[in-house]
């Protein structure tokens, strides 16, 4: 139970895009077609899941140990970097068909920010090794929903009648804000 | 700076450009050859931008 209401907490009331307000780079970039985003949430999702296990397996069983925790950004940095690298190599090498859906989105998550909060926030809030696992599938899944249901709505708002002044970015903005104020809502329902 | 944290430093050094090299020495399937072109965004310093392509095409 404790880790369900975690999983629901992750993806909805604590959003990692909505509340905490990493990965909004890729929101407004990746978010124009809901196709993109799509693929660029799966690419997410595997990616995190992987960092998420990788990085705290490595802050408990080998930082620590040697007492070296403080470098425990530049660890995760480098780790994150090579993981995407190794996940490249593998899907050229065993799965073409993966790697032409994911395209050019699977080099581009390195520079996502929410892969190294997730791996920061697992060690600042003394997950368990579960609870870090489970946190590497909501973070992400919350993600996706959310960058999902933004480019749906991007794709309304390219032929609604919006002011001139408001056209392109502001009234993306206006949307994730308001997104943001839904999200927050469902805080009372958890 | 302790001898481990060096040595540390030193090893994920060596693995990330052990894994640069290996992913840019292993060939791209067939059909994915240039795959770099994208127009999910318009940031044009973007390296992987539609507008760089069509500058070498």
């Amino acid at each position: 139970m404790e880790l369900v209401s975690l999983f629901i907490g992750l993806t909805f009331v604590n959003n990692v895009v909505l509340s905490k307000f990493y990965a909004v780079c890729p929101l407004l970039g990746v978010s124009k077609k809901p196709k993109n985003a799509l693929n660029m949430g799966h690419a997410v999702t595997f990616v995190i899941f992987v960092a998420s296990i990788v990085t705290y397996a490595l802050y408990h069983f080998v930082l620590k140990p040697l007492e070296i925790q403080y470098l425990d950004l530049i660890t995760f940095i480098l780790v994150i970097a090579s993981l995407v690298q190794f996940v490249e190599m593998f899907l050229k090498k065993f799965s073409p068909d993966i790697y032409k859906a994911m395209g050019v989105y699977l080099p581009l998550i390195t520079t996502n920010c929410a892969v190294l909060g997730v791996a920061l926030d697992n060690i600042s809030a003394g997950y368990s090794f579960i609870q870090a696992a489970v946190a590497g599938i909501a973070v992400p899944v919350g993600f996706t929903i959310v960058i999902y249901i933004y480019a749906t709505i991007r794709e309304r708002l390219e032929i609604a009648n919006v002011p001139a002044s408001f056209k392109g970015t502001p009234i993306a903005l206006i949307t994730a804000g308001i997104m943001a104020c839904a999200i927050a809502g469902i805080a009372g329902l958890v | 700076m302790s001898i481990n944290a060096i040595v540390w430093m030193a090893l994920l050094i060596a693995v990330f450009v052990g894994t640069y090299l290996l992913n840019i020495n292993t060939p791209k399937p067939e059909g994915c050859e240039d795959m770099s072109e994208c127009s999910g965004c318009n940031n044009i310093a973007c390296s992987h931008h539609s507008a760089h392509h069509e500058e070498e095409k």
